[in-house]
């Protein structure tokens, strides 16, 4: 068992030092509130050295390490919600989506955390790893949708993104 | 000025992280330690109906039928302790986002219809076998504080249960559409 252990930490450890900040922006996607977002940045960590274990590199290990946060994040979600509170899809915000006032950094960051929180889990999955970088291959890889489903959502987000923050849907995927 | 999403994102500044991998190991056994309270916690459940019934069964005489009412909602919650957790458990990594997550929502629909079955059944009959036989004595007047707040919290349990069923319902027909149009 020692042996297992050892990787698993390996593992573990790897993927804390390439995507531990990536990890941290996740835990912001899904939690305000600072205190929470302590208990589920830990869980997330928790449950990624468990998922470890279970590693079969069929997939790749960024791959790995976003599905499961986003998982627990989902959960997360799930559980915390209020009764009556409602999560909305892109398609409703792109729906009322109106163009912000010209703003400043920190006022902008604070309406693109807004929108994110407003999201469904699947959607803020999409929206989180658009943010952070990735492909579409790799979203679709990672969230389960077709290449065609995560295009249309990406140009959604892009819409909503350009109409909000005047970047004029300038951006690559 | 900065408005580039993707640049504002990744800029934020974080909370710089104090998780080690020590830390994770603690939260792992304290995590086993919370699973292992949990699982009593469902034990408590079948000592209170047996406490309960046993209580109720002394108390009102209520002959044969209450004994036999107090033993199948003694059964029936000792059972739950094997059923409402069965075949609860999770694998993360394996499963892409719109599978995890509709696992997810199905999981939880399965805990309520679970919880209604195994928690709420057995208490709900233990409650009968006790006022049953005090209605037949003709006591029931002086029950009505008592009733009336089995009533509300019934009542309640069961408003929740149906909104928070017609919620997850909703989102996992959002997400069998996405996945029909793949």
């Amino acid at each position: 068992m020692g042996g297992t252990e050892s990787i698993q930490d390996e593992l573990y450890r790897d993927a804390v030092e390439k995507y531990g900040a990536a990890l941290a922006r996740l835990a912001m996607a899904y939690e305000l509130d600072p205190d929470k977002r302590r208990d589920l940045s830990q869980n997330i960590h928790l449950q990624l050295w468990r998922s470890f274990a279970r590693y079969d590199a069929r997939c790749s290990p960024r791959t790995w390490v976003y599905r499961v946060a986003h998982h627990v994040g989902a959960s997360h979600v799930l559980r915390e919600r209020r009764a009556f509170a409602r999560l909305v899809s892109l398609e409703e915000i792109e729906a009322i989506a109106e163009r912000g006032p010209e703003a400043d950094e920190r006022l902008n960051l604070e309406r693109l955390s807004e929108l994110i929180q407003q999201l469904k889990p699947m959607d803020r999955q999409v929206i989180v790893s658009y943010l952070e970088d990735m492909d579409a291959v790799s979203i679709g890889e990672m969230t389960g949708l077709s290449p065609g489903n995560v295009a249309m959502r990406i140009h959604r987000i892009k819409k909503i993104l350009a109409a909000r923050f005047h970047t004029g849907g300038s951006h690559g995927e | 000025m900065e408005n580039d999403p993707k640049q504002l994102w990744q800029g934020q500044k974080t909370e710089v992280s104090t998780i080690t991998l020590e830390l994770v190991r603690e939260r792992a056994r304290e995590l086993r330690a919370k699973t292992r309270n949990a699982l009593l916690g469902w034990m408590a459940l079948p000592l209170v109906v047996a406490g309960f019934g046993g209580w109720a069964v002394v108390t009102v005489k209520g002959g044969t039928g209450q004994q036999v009412a107090t033993g199948i909602a003694f059964a029936w919650s000792v059972a739950g302790l094997y059923f409402a957790r069965r075949g609860m458990r999770d694998e993360a990594g394996m499963r892409t986002g719109l599978e995890s997550y509709r696992r997810e929502l199905e999981r939880r629909r399965i805990l309520h219809s679970r919880a209604l079955r195994w928690v709420f059944g057995p208490l709900l009959l233990s409650i009968g076998a006790f006022v049953a036989p005090l209605a037949s004595q003709g006591m029931i007047l002086r029950m009505i504080p008592f009733l009336s707040l089995v009533a509300i919290w019934i009542g309640a349990v069961f408003v929740m249960r149906v909104l928070e069923e017609r919620e997850l319902a909703r989102e996992l027909d959002v997400l069998r559409e996405i996945e029909k149009g793949q």
